[in-house]
């Protein structure tokens, strides 16, 4: 029997693709109502996108495997209703824009699915019309999918599912590759869909801070199982039980866990207004001013480091793409060893040209780049193997030997190392990495977590001074993120000189001692990470959102104090870290 | 202002823009079967010049087929030294006899000529249609032509993918740079080594682009309805569809003349200004 | 229950098609760029996506070879022009060729994994046969457009059999027996021809 306040019913599911030797997802059972918006966080390799599937349909109707337990969408059962029926009630929007995005215009992105399910031509032009109205393209409809930028083709994703009006949407990862106007993009639309068309909303995200606003509830998905489900404000509450199993709390929750603020039985902050609400109850912010004055002095005037040897020297750096666009407009800079060096800015900024042109795969238009003072000119790319390493964001792009082994080796074969030292190197490097014992496996069948460290070993076997990392910690889960920054932390103590690219304002602030901001081709910022991170609004200009700890102290406290991470406000207020 | 299409750039008011897609792809065909059928020199001269006359009119800038010369020339080459060396075209006068029995006439050097005709109106008439449609153009004409969607489809999720199968290639091409690895430089076996390390990322991520692609076409109901609709005005007004049928009956016309009335074939006009 | 997913052609050999013509369409050009022949318009002298489709086509079925054809015509007609002429020559020719290859593999049921004696000599022996195949049409077409002269036509005919079987054994060999394990494990695998 149908119960009609429930869009989805999941019963019990177990499920098990054919070539995989264990269940998936085990014993799952969950309701979401209708209108509800349902957050679904966990590790990689949960099976969160395997759910998402069995909740569209798409499982098991287009995918190999076995099925127990069951799936109603509208009380449907998904083993024996055609996909046509569930189509038109459950849209999927999935991680990568670049795939879900297959015809010649943004109309015609929309129109597409009309058109499969054979609507009329009056019909279609009307719900175009209101589709690219919801998301805010109409004047784009001409443009070629693959003109807009990362953020707009998510939007034209979501756009074209919108089209179908499905009663449901479910999200898998939508925010992951974007940037951080992206991101916000995406999440407006979100909110606005479900205040004004009250859709049911399933979103998985590893992004806790912009779920804990939006959800009503958030289902913690481990190893195939279920084993959190409940309102964000108790669901954010066992902030080491979140921590141990992988999945980033709101920094202000990790805040009031640790500072054991109030009573926050049933009404623990999630959000900063939430947070902002309960402290100021409970703590009178003017008998600290000397105190936090006294502090604050203490972390701004901390004495850095005594700059070593100048490696890198930057000097009114200009390129040109063959098409005419300018991606770096004269920008100057030097870089030290040993520093630690994170490098923000929205898409388009010019962060990957500036990366390749500091390891010559790109040469200067103008300018002069200098790399231990050669200029970069002069230098072949194989020739700095040793010297700058270069890791990507998407290790696929990095992984091409038949086995681990080999792909350790190659870099060092083509230096001309012998096989005594590769063999001593490798098994180093794999030892660090925790990849030891997987030597003769091919890359490919590694875990998306292993592929990025190998990527990584791959470059750190050659042992480079300088080590340039591209998005580090996109789309991986808290453990794994934390995994890598210390590593990177440990090669930074051990006088590796690191440069981090990245979006990730959270891991900038705790980890990160510089910063450089790009805009537009420019560096509009460069320095001490907290002070970059002081300069709110012209890094609201650049679309750089500090991380939520450091936007609520600013409005708890003072505007002109920047605290970097959770322990430095508990330190300021007097809240030490009880738990 | 100019319109970026396939191979060129084409005036936005040139009146090509406004020839239906149906019958440029009519166009197409005819211009080569007819120059596959036609052996006269003098007929396929003059559908040469026919052809040109349109990148004029239609203010087609002729610099768009540069492109086109490197490959023209060996074409032309091609056809050169294999009638030379390899045919025996009975003529008037014989300038060259060659070991093994084949012989140059002047007949030969016609024959040449008319093959290099052959061969450039069919590459020309070919861009004239062809390379002034943007490829939305070309999905909509094979649309029009009502072939199966599918068809259209796989253009267009090729055109797609090749933009991201570069964008790949570079990303991991210089990722193995960044490894030492030699490209340029390097012995003939290095570099093929490098290229066959290279090309096993790039089909991982294309079977993997594969499968995720197909949940999201499938999740947008594609194949579902036997029957689809169109958002876009597909059908072809009477004038165009005259316009079609007229176009496409020249290619039997000009069987029909060649076969029965021995018209277009060779020597054909030639061989009486000769005479 | 064992979950009933959908049999025979889906969308999903649509966009096999699609993709694997989108990343041979890319080699087709570079090919061309980088070893042209002389004498042989559009031609390469180490033709290396025919490396990858002959792989795609033993992986997929017609569909890697749809995605061959696709390529292959685009690729020589954005040099030489989208004629008759290119489209019969090497845009068919690159249809017909890796199907001999399939329809010899799975007639043999020999595995594209390369494991056995029997999967090596059917791999070994159908090439050079594909090849030949590919080598005969192309040629034929070319001299019924009168490119060449029937005693240039075995010219053609030996280049093609020794350039892409050289291609195809260099290029395709370490793709399958890197890979094949991966692919006939994912959903994208096809057993058959057709699905």
């Amino acid at each position: 029997m149908f119960n009609n306040q429930y869009d989805i019913e999941i019963e019990n599911l177990w499920w098990k693709y054919a070539t995989s030797k264990d269940w998936i997802l085990k014993n799952i059972s969950i309701k979401i109502r209708k209108g509800e918006f349902l957050g679904i966080v966990g590790p990689s390799g949960a099976g969160k996108t395997t759910l998402c599937l069995c909740m569209s349909g798409l499982i098991p109707l287009r995918s190999k495997g076995l099925m127990n337990g069951k799936v109603l969408i509208k009380g449907m059962d998904t083993k024996s209703i055609s996909l046509q029926k569930i189509i038109s009630k459950v849209g999927i929007v999935f991680q990568d824009p670049d795939t879900q995005l297959v015809t010649m215009s943004v109309e015609d992105e929309i129109a597409f699915p009309l058109e499969n399910m054979g609507f009329s031509k009056k019909e279609i032009k009307e719900r175009v019309e209101e589709a690219l109205k919801i998301v805010g393209l109409e004047e784009y409809r001409e443009k070629y999918p693959y003109e807009l930028s990362g953020g707009q083709k998510q939007r034209l994703a979501i756009a074209s599912i919108l089209a179908l009006k499905p009663e449901i949407l479910i999200l898998d990862e939508p925010t992951s590759d974007l940037d951080p106007i992206g991101k916000k993009e995406v999440f407006s639309i979100l909110s606005k869909l479900r205040k004004e068309y009250n859709a049911t909303l399933i979103v998985v995200e590893h992004n806790t801070e912009e779920l804990a606003k939006y959800a009503n509830r958030i289902a913690f998905l481990y190893n195939g199982e279920i084993i959190k489900l409940d309102a964000p404000n108790r669901f954010f509450k066992d902030i080491e039980f979140l921590k141990e199993k992988g999945v980033y709390p709101p920094q202000v929750s990790e805040f009031f866990y640790y500072s054991k603020i109030g009573n926050n039985e049933n009404n623990f902050p999630v959000t900063i207004e939430e947070a902002i609400n309960i402290i100021k109850k409970e703590i009178n912010i003017e008998n600290l001013k000397n105190r936090i004055n006294q502090i604050h002095n203490k972390l701004y005037t901390k004495k850095n480091r005594e700059l070593e040897e100048e490696i890198i020297n930057v000097k009114n750096l200009v390129y040109e793409y063959p098409d005419g666009t300018i991606a770096l407009k004269g920008i100057s800079f030097k870089v030290h060893k040993g520093e630690y060096i994170a490098i923000v800015g929205p898409n388009g900024s010019g962060k990957t040209t500036l990366a390749k042109i500091l390891v010559a795969l790109l040469k200067p238009t103008n300018g002069e780049v200098k790399i231990f003072g050669e200029d970069t000119r002069n230098i072949n790319v194989s020739d700095l193997a040793t010297k700058i390493g270069y890791v990507y964001q998407n290790p696929d792009h990095q992984l091409f030997s038949p086995t681990v082994y080999e792909e350790c080796a190659y870099g060092l074969r083509n230096l001309g190392f012998n096989e005594k030292e590769i063999k001593e190197r490798i098994e180093e490097t794999l030892e660090i990495m925790g990849l030891n014992g997987l030597e003769n496996v091919e890359p490919f069948m590694l875990s998306k977590g292993q592929r990025q460290r190998l990527a990584l070993a791959a470059t750190l076997v050659l042992k480079p001074e300088v080590i340039i990392v591209d998005e580090p910690t996109t789309g991986q889960d808290m453990k794994q993120s934390e995994a890598i920054m210390e590593l990177l932390n440990k090669l930074n103590k051990d006088g590796k000189t690191i440069i981090v690219i990245t979006h990730n304002m959270r891991i900038v602030a705790e980890h990160i001692k510089r910063t450089i901001v790009l805009m537009n081709g420019k560096i509009i910022l460069d320095g001490n990470t907290r002070e970059v991170f002081s300069n709110i609004e012209l890094l609201e200009e650049a679309s750089i959102y500090p991380p939520q700890i450091t936007l609520f102290a600013k409005e708890l406290i003072n505007k002109d104090l920047t605290i970097l991470n959770t322990y430095e406000l508990l330190e300021i207020l007097k809240l030490n870290k009880i738990r | 202002m100019a319109l970026k299409t396939f191979l060129t750039y084409v005036p936005k008011d040139s009146k090509i823009n406004k020839i239906h897609p149906v019958v440029k792809v009519s166009l197409l065909l005819s211009i080569n079967i007819i120059a596959w059928l036609i052996e006269d020199p003098i007929i396929l001269f003059l559908l040469f010049l026919i052809i040109i006359f349109n990148y004029k009119i239609f203010r087609i800038p002729l610099y768009g087929l540069k492109k086109f010369l490197l490959s023209t020339i060996i074409i032309l080459q091609a056809i050169i030294v294999s009638y030379i060396f390899g045919s025996k075209i009975p003529g008037k006068n014989i300038y060259l006899i060659l070991p093994w029995g084949t012989y140059v006439s002047e007949m030969t050097i016609i024959y040449i000529i008319a093959m290099s005709f052959r061969f450039t109106s069919m590459l020309l008439g070919s861009t004239l249609m062809l390379g002034t449609m943007r490829d939305r153009d070309i999905i909509y004409g094979v649309t029009c032509l009502h072939l199966p969607y599918s068809l259209a489809f796989i253009i267009n999720l090729s055109f797609r993918n090749m933009g991201i199968f570069i964008e790949d290639y570079s990303r991991v091409r210089d990722a193995m740079i960044l490894r030492g690895g030699k490209f340029s430089k390097g012995s003939f076996l290095e570099k093929i080594k490098n290229y066959i390390y290279l090309a096993i990322p790039l089909a991982i991520l294309a079977i993997r682009r594969i499968i995720e692609i197909s949940y999201a076409v499938e999740a947008k109901g594609f194949g579902i309805n036997k029957k689809r609709s169109y958002y876009h005005d597909y059908s072809i007004n009477l004038k165009n569809l005259i316009l079609t049928i007229f176009i496409l009956s020249l290619i039997p016309l000009t069987f029909i003349c060649k076969i029965y009335f021995k018209i277009f074939i060779f020597p054909g006009v030639i061989s009486m200004l000769i005479k | 229950m064992n979950s009933e997913y959908k049999k025979g052609i889906t969308p999903m050999h649509l966009v096999i098609s699609g993709v694997t013509a989108g990343v041979c369409i890319v080699l087709a050009l570079f090919a061309i760029i980088l070893v042209p022949v002389p004498g042989l318009p559009s031609a390469s002298g180490f033709w290396i996506p025919a490396g990858f489709y002959f792989v795609f086509t033993l992986w997929f079925g017609i569909w890697g070879a749809l995605g061959g054809h696709i390529a292959t015509f685009i690729a020589m007609g954005y040099f030489s022009g989208y004629t008759l002429h290119i489209w019969l020559d090497g845009g068919l020719g690159d249809f017909i060729a890796p199907l001999v290859t399939l329809i010899i593999f799975r007639a043999l049921k020999a595995d594209p994994e390369l494991k056995t004696k029997k999967d090596w000599i059917t791999w070994i022996v159908s090439v050079p046969i594909s090849s030949l195949v590919c080598g005969l049409w192309v040629h034929s077409v070319n001299l019924a457009f009168g490119i060449i002269t029937p005693p240039f036509w075995w010219i053609g005919v030996v280049t093609y059999f020794l350039g892409d079987s050289a291609a195809i054994f260099i290029v395709g060999t370490p793709l399958l027996k890197t890979l094949s394990k991966y692919v006939k494990a994912s959903p994208v695998y096809v057993e058959g021809i057709f699905s």
